[in-house]
């Protein structure tokens, strides 16, 4: 499953999805913006998207995982617009025969997501408004 | 040929809008990349990082464009 969501990630909803009989683990990661000391007073993240083309990029890394062996499911869900602190911005979720794979193929999609999906961030100050 | 053109993030802040229509006389991105430049000067320092899409996928700037395809100049991307 691929979903670029303009509203806040319910987690808990998704990890249910994940939950297959014949998947031993789930692994998940959530990326969520980063207030870093060099950044300055960071309030939120807005992300851009190129929508159509970044739903393929998407639904290409997803069958990718898919085809390799042990993986049951792959959920990988972007947010858009203004991201706050503390939310969450980027889910991706596996459901591994065995955690090995399951961890090794979260990391892979995640890598894949920031190097291929065509969404851009810009980050929001507290002060100036705009990065 | 007709091929539209479409900007983001900091291209699209330079250029001041998010897609233009170009009639366009070369073949291939290269052509269209050196286009670009002539018409937005500004856009010179972030087409060193700039990679290109056409009809959504990514292609290298050999690439041949045909009459109505969408050319999608793509930033550095910063998903996660």
């Amino acid at each position: 499953m691929i979903k670029i969501l303009k509203e806040k990630i319910d987690m808990l909803h998704y990890v249910e999805l994940l939950k297959k009989d014949d998947a031993g683990a789930i692994v998940t990661f959530l990326g969520e913006p980063r207030k870093s000391t060099e950044d300055g007073d960071v309030t939120s993240i807005n992300y851009t998207v190129y929508e159509t083309m970044a739903l393929s990029e998407m639904k290409k890394i997803e069958q990718e995982a898919l085809d390799i062996s042990g993986i049951k499911e792959v959920i990988i869900i972007h947010r858009i617009g203004e991201v706050p602190l503390q939310e969450i911005s980027l889910f991706v979720g596996i459901s591994s025969a065995h955690r090995e794979e399951g961890f090794k193929v979260c990391s892979m999609v995640v890598d894949k997501v920031k190097e291929k999906v065509p969404i851009w961030k810009e980050i929001k100050y507290a002060r100036s408004g705009d990065s | 040929m007709m091929v539209k053109v479409l900007f983001f993030a900091g291209a699209k802040k330079i250029v001041e809008k998010g897609e233009v229509d170009l009639d366009f006389t070369g073949k291939t991105v290269l052509d269209i990349k050196k286009e670009l430049l002539e018409k937005y000067p500004s856009l010179e320092a972030s087409f060193n990082s700039v990679v290109f899409a056409v009809n959504e996928k990514y292609v290298t700037e050999d690439a041949v464009l045909k009459d109505g395809d969408v050319l999608a100049v793509i930033p550095p991307v910063g998903g996660g």
